[in-house]
């Protein structure tokens, strides 16, 4: 039944969500996430972000789309203050050039920022996402992150829910 | 090398995006964007946005998902189950109900609010969804919509700036 539905039952497992090394290369970031999306539907959404984990094996972070996104605007940056001619644009340069060998650690997300239990309610998730402005969210079991749960799982469940009222 | 593209290198064509009438409900939107999900090795793909159509079937607006379950009023829950452990609770459902039975163009973002034309540069496009907080932007020729572009579709350009 939909109204008990748990963020446990509608999650993504970790061992199936993409994943890459905190030491990694963003090159690598991007072809995963070029890869979770089926290509031959040109408006499908699969996944918009990556798990991030240590040497050790351990989680610790999540790199989304919006991450990868916002480096856009520090290499725009760099570029007005070398048009403008600004005497401290060669330390935004400097900056920028130091950005072209930046790795996964650097702009991911912690991975225990925010994250939601196993047996809290898929609504409780849904607030979350729509507060904190989170596509996905880590799940934690026993203090461990047992998957991700993503508005879209979220919507299915809730979308099934409103159908069924609606009956 | 992608110095030269422009945004309609980049963009995903309107007829690829599920659609839904302006008068419509939002349970009917929830309903059509639900009906474009799939399913593959137990997880769930699908479009993240419907594009609305005005009377005469030309795109009118934008409704995502995260703009539709604010639609459906779950946000408003926050205050009265957020701390309650039966969250799905009847009074919960009755209270999502009133929000589905809102029109799609009272919810919906206007299709002109932000654009970006097919010959922008895709850096253009980048700092417009950042400036605005959006993740698809209509892609705007003239008076017509002909195509959506998402951040996802902008990996390419990322890519090259690394």
């Amino acid at each position: 039944m939909p109204a008990r539905r748990k963020v446990r039952e509608i999650m993504v497992p970790v061992t199936s969500y993409p994943r890459v090394h905190e030491d990694a290369s963003l090159h690598e970031v991007v072809d995963l996430l070029r890869e979770s999306t089926p290509p031959e539907k040109g408006a499908w959404h699969g996944y918009q972000s990556v798990l991030v984990y240590d040497r050790r094996g351990a989680l610790v972070g999540l790199l989304t789309l919006r991450g990868l996104l916002k480096l856009v605007r520090l290499r725009h940056l760099d570029r007005d203050l070398r048009v403008l001619g600004v005497s401290w644009g060669a330390y935004y340069w400097q900056r920028y050039r130091e950005t072209r060998g930046l790795r996964v650690r650097d702009i991911m997300r912690p991975v225990r920022a925010v994250t939601v239990r196993a047996d809290d309610t898929v609504l409780r998730a849904a607030l979350i996402m729509l507060w904190r402005h989170f596509n996905s969210l880590p799940v934690v079991d026993d203090g461990h992150v047992v998957g991700m749960v993503r508005l879209l799982d979220v919507f299915w469940v809730l979308g099934e829910l409103l159908e069924a009222d609606e009956e | 090398m992608t110095g030269t593209l422009r945004v309609k290198d980049f963009m995903v064509g309107l007829e690829h995006y599920p659609t839904v009438g302006a008068g419509a409900t939002v349970l009917e939107a929830v309903v059509a964007l639900r009906q474009s999900f799939r399913r593959v090795g137990g997880v769930w793909y699908g479009p993240q946005l419907l594009v609305v159509l005005d009377e005469g079937g030309r795109p009118a607006g934008l409704l995502t998902l995260r703009a539709l379950l604010h639609a459906v009023g779950i946000k408003d829950l926050c205050a009265d189950v957020w701390f309650r452990s039966e969250a799905w609770s009847w009074y919960a459902l009755r209270q999502l109900r009133p929000g589905s039975t809102m029109r799609v163009r009272d919810v919906m973002r206007p299709v002109d609010a932000v654009t970006v034309h097919p010959d922008d540069p895709p850096e253009e496009a980048a700092l417009r969804m950042l400036d605005h907080g959006v993740s698809h932007l209509p892609v705007m020729a003239g008076n017509g919509v002909v195509g959506i572009l998402r951040v996802i579709d902008l990996l390419p350009y990322i890519e090259s700036l690394l």
